[in-house]
């Protein structure tokens, strides 16, 4: 077998990569799926355009984070135009080790009393 | 459905514009693509059109960026930051960085999205109505090898041919790969509901195979059929729609056209319209009659061919030359001076609205163009009142051409937006403008929103943009920020800053001088129309269509008696003046002219040349024409009685000159009854001209036979009442069934409206343009207002300077009105002179004054320099209150 690449290397994974790579744990989805299911876990703060995932894609899949699934959905439903993916090993560990960075990220910030829970107000006035 | 129409285009327009992302991507991805799209506008479009056009539109910037940056980083290259990467990064910052300006700011924002969208919806509406009439190809099979064939004396040629002429025409060219004849009649559809009177036509058996139509059920004819073999009929989509519901399997079927039943056979695709209004189609069967030699000048079919392969129209129009030329000299009697040529269909049917129609795109062309110059305005205004923000940015190292490209950005951001709003617009104001237009303009059924439609307004809505946007965007990164950065700011900002706004607003002025122009033109045009005297009264008149099928009526006794029982019935009505029947009433849509000589000369190929009208004898008195000389047609001009004719005007001073007509002896060549009586006619009176076809050409010679001596069986009844004339219509409906009840009674028809259909297109026409010239006034209105009233606060210190030492609020008034005044001044100057110009384009449209008419720039200019006025009238008014003391401590 092949030795894996350092998952650390593949960091840090753009907010898109991150959301595809969530979207696809445990499920095999096709394209607009992957966009639907990121938009309903954001509720609708990521939407992703098409070329946007698709972009996205073709870059996981030649990092090899995401191939191609054969599993597809009862015919009835199914569509031959689509593709399904599904997320690779190394894929998996390549998004538990983005969710280790930043969570340390988090940490360090927390450990400093910077909380999310207000956001600092912006001036909105004019000059 | 419109939806699902409007959804497989977009699902294209995107599929097209994958051809911008990396070839790799396109070829692995590119389907599944195009289908999570078709989902994504599909979940949108269950939403409602808004959600679909703005999914659309973000699709679209999303597949943009995605592929620039897709370019910019492949992915093979592993995921390392990149300086080239950067660049991406930017071009993403400045369409976030637009998006977070426009939200910023929703009122500007606002203003300009419906400045926009005004400007391209118009567009968008007045271009999808061009495209479906002038630039879509027909609904045919290669279209553009199907010709008319044209025919006649050089200044006279008509579409009309003989059914002889026709058949050597065509047989004896060889450009032609088919070519069928056809020749519109009218039938009166019975049995099942009201009857209806529909138009329609009789056609060679091999028309539809000619036209390359394919049936939408059924079948075209065959040959048998074309000798006479089966009553058979071919109807029309919208027909089929609105008599038959649409219903399957009534091939096969009988329907009853003329009281005679006949097969139904096939059932033609919508679009397919030849003659225009046709609705059926029956075979075309020539009698013996009909080929006969003498029969050779009797016109009345019309041919489409099929050119050739290899072929072209101006080869096709040398080949009937040559064959006509023959013609000419073997029927010298007949045929003598004539010439033929073959005319694309499509130009044929759209030569009448073409210019029409490219003078309004030209019209709201120049609309967009006003809207533009408004937005570049605004967006100047805005640059003006950014320039610390631009000068910041420039000192913390942004270069020139990041600083354009952030503008650009916003303004193309805008232009999509209002591209957007525009198209949904549009799609409204097409339906308007389609419900409105009058029937004159052909194809209107095929009006539709499609790619070629969508294409035109993404590059309308993208050309804006860049044009709007490159102004402010280097005015504002070049001298002006240089000067910001020199100058910190205190009443620092003089002419130079806004001379480009000026500069925007005389263009503004011009163009609207321009539109104003010519829709006065129009209007004058139209106002002069509407004072032609026709030569009778149609005021109070009420008339209705009537033809007699022959399966009822074949002697010219039983129709002249039908019609003499009619009128009696009528004239018995209670508020009936009068009621009589013709053949041929003006501007109504039966007509025939004939040749007529002296019988004691020669029959000559130039003869004279007259308007056919048949008549009763209450004809003159229901319509008012009046008497000149001689007497009028009575009771005693009947079939036994010696023939007579009348003549008008135009023939006696044409053709009489220097002669008394009366009492001289014509012979016509031309019979439209049955039973024709074709022997010498006496010419007994004289009556006035009457405009038959249309009120802004000259009278054309007529001659008037007495109906009772010509029983044709389609004709109109008119029928002078005492009051409002539809009133009569119920009564009159009554009249008709008490005869015959399957008879229909069509076009139905105050006269008023019959004058008033033939200048509908003008009407039309000068209505759109007023419309478009009113909105670019007021475009026009609120940019000098806008220039002025950012004049005024930018010298705000100035003026209290001014007023602190001693000048009158009036002087300071009347500096900005003054400086209104010159913009307006200027604009009216470049505006006239475009105007000359653009005039010309209109001279076919003009009718009683011409392209320079003085009293019209008058109007215009006065017109234009209040309405500027009004808008400097504000900005000056604020002007002359300054407060100096508030004002010099303004920052």
């Amino acid at each position: 077998m092949q030795q894996m690449d350092d998952p650390r290397s593949f960091l840090p994974l753009t907010p898109q990569q991150f959301h595809i790579l969530l979207s696809l744990t445990g499920a095999h989805l096709h394209g607009y799926a992957i966009i639907r299911d990121v938009e309903q876990r954001t509720s609708g703060a990521l939407r992703l355009g098409t070329g946007t995932l698709y972009t996205a894609l073709a870059r996981l899949e030649a990092l090899a984070l995401v191939d191609e699934s054969t599993r597809r959905a009862p015919a009835a439903e199914d569509d031959d135009r689509r593709r399904y993916y599904r997320i690779t090993p190394l894929g998996r560990a390549v998004l538990t080790a983005e969710t280790e960075r930043l969570e340390s990220l988090l940490r360090h910030a927390r450990a400093k009393g910077i909380a999310a829970a207000g956001r600092p107000a912006l001036s909105r006035g004019r000059s | 459905m419109m939806h699902a129409r409007l959804l497989a285009v977009l699902v294209r327009i995107y599929g097209t514009a994958l051809l911008i992302c990396p070839r790799p991507l396109r070829d692995r991805y590119g389907t599944e693509m195009r289908a999570a799209f078709a989902d994504r506008c599909d979940d949108a479009a269950s939403q409602s059109i808004g959600a679909l056009l703005r999914a659309f539109a973000r699709e679209l910037a999303d597949l943009v960026v995605a592929s620039i940056a897709a370019r910019r980083a492949p992915a093979a290259t592993p995921p390392v930051p990149s300086p080239r990467r950067s660049v991406v990064r930017s071009i993403w910052q400045d369409v976030a960085y637009a998006a977070r300006m426009l939200r910023r700011q929703p009122g500007f924002t606002f203003v300009a999205v419906l400045t926009l969208a005004l400007g391209i919806g118009a567009n968008t509406a007045v271009f999808t109505v061009v495209n479906g009439v002038l630039l879509r190809p027909l609904p045919y099979d290669d279209p553009d090898r199907l010709v008319l064939l044209l025919y006649g004396r050089p200044g006279r040629i008509t579409q009309w041919l003989s059914p002889l002429n026709y058949r050597d025409l065509v047989g004896q060219s060889a450009a032609f790969q088919d070519a069928a004849a056809f020749t519109p009649v009218t039938g009166n559809l019975t049995g099942e509901g009201d009857p209806e009177r529909i138009d329609g036509a009789s056609v060679s058996w091999n028309f539809f195979s000619v036209l390359g139509v394919a049936m939408r059920e059924g079948r075209g004819f065959i040959e048998a059929e074309g000798a006479g073999d089966g009553d058979v009929v071919v109807i029309g989509d919208g027909l089929w729609r609105r008599r038959f519901g649409g219903q399957a399997g009534l091939i096969g079927t009988t329907i009853r056209l003329d009281g005679r039943p006949r097969t139904l056979v096939g059932i033609a695709p919508a679009g397919v319209a030849l003659p225009a209004k046709a609705e059926f189609w029956r075979p075309l069967i020539f009698t013996p009659r009909d080929l006969a030699p003498r029969s050779r000048g009797a016109q009345w079919i019309s041919a489409v061919a099929r050119i050739a392969g290899g072929g072209d129209v101006a080869r096709a129009t040398a080949a009937v030359q040559t064959v006509a030329a023959r013609l000419a000299v073997e029927h010298e009697a007949i045929n003598g001076g004539t010439t033929a040529l073959a005319m694309p269909l499509h130009q044929r049917m759209v030569q009448n609205v073409r210019q029409t129609l490219l003078v309004l795109l030209g019209a709201v062309g120049l609309v967009l163009l006003i809207a533009c110059v408004n937005v570049a305005n605004l967006l100047l205004a805005r640059a003006q009142s950014r320039t610390r923000e631009v000068a910041v940015r420039a000192a913390l190292g942004a270069g020139r051409g990041r600083l354009v490209a952030q503008f650009l950005s916003e303004a193309i951001l805008l232009g999509l937006l209002g591209g957007a709003a525009g198209l949904a617009a549009a799609y409204w104001c097409t339906r308007a403008l389609v419900a409105l237009a009058p029937a004159s303009i052909p194809r209107l059924g095929e009006v539709a929103i499609d790619l070629r439609v969508l294409a035109f307004t993404f590059a309308v809505a993208c050309g804006t943009s860049v044009l709007f946007g490159l102004m402010p965007a280097l005015s504002a990164s070049g001298g002006a920020l240089a000067r910001v950065i020199g100058a910190a700011g205190r009443g620092a900002v003089g002419a130079g800053a806004s001379r480009p706004r000026r500069a925007l607003v005389v263009c503004e002025m011009a163009l609207a001088v321009m539109l104003l122009v010519g829709a006065g033109l129009l209007i004058r045009s139209y106002a002069r129309l509407q004072q032609v005297s026709p030569g009778f009264d149609p005021e109070g008149i009420i008339t209705f269509n009537l033809s007699l099928p022959e399966a009822k009526y074949s002697s010219s006794s039983s129709i002249a008696g039908f019609t003499a029982t009619l009128l009696a019935r009528l004239h018995r009505e209670p508020g009936v003046e009068t009621a009589a029947a013709v053949f041929g009433l003006p501007f109504g849509d039966l007509s025939a002219s004939t040749s007529f000589r002296n019988p004691s000369k020669p029959d000559t190929p130039d003869g004279p040349l007259a308007g056919m009208r048949i008549v009763s004898p209450e004809y003159f008195k229901t319509m008012r024409i009046p008497l000149v000389a001689g007497r009028l047609l009575d009771e005693r001009d009947d079939d036994s009685a010696p023939e007579v004719v009348l003549i008008n005007q135009q023939t006696a001073r044409r053709y009489f000159a220097g002669e008394n007509p009366l009492g001289q002896q014509i012979r016509v060549g031309v019979t439209l009854a049955r039973e024709a009586r074709s022997n010498n006619k006496t010419i007994v009176g004289i009556v006035g001209d009457v405009k038959y076809g249309r009120l802004d050409a000259d009278t054309p010679p007529e001659i008037y036979l007495p109906y009772a001596q010509h029983a044709v069986d389609e004709f109109t009844i008119a029928v002078r009442t005492t009051g409002d004339p539809m009133a009569f219509a119920p009564a009159l409906r009554r009249d008709v069934a008490a005869i015959d009840r399957e008879l229909p009674i069509a076009r139905i028809e105050p006269m008023t409206a019959v004058v008033g259909a033939s200048i509908a297109e003008r009407r039309f026409t000068m209505l759109l343009l007023s419309a478009f010239a009113a909105v670019a006034a007021l475009l026009a209105a609120i940019g000098v207002y806008g220039v002025l009233a950012y004049l005024v606060s930018q010298r705000t210190q100035e003026i209290g300077v001014r007023l602190a030492i001693g000048a009158a609020p009036g002087d300071v008034a009347r500096l900005f009105l003054r400086e209104g005044a010159r913009l307006t001044v200027i604009g009216l100057v470049a505006g006239f002179a475009g105007a000359a110009a653009a005039a010309r384009a209109l001279s076919a449209l003009l009718f009683g004054v011409t392209a320079t008419d003085p009293a019209t720039f008058g109007a215009v200019a006065g017109a234009l320099a209040l309405v500027a006025l009004a808008a400097a009238y504000f900005p000056a008014r604020r002007a002359s209150r300054v407060d100096p003391m508030t004002a010099l401590r303004t920052d």
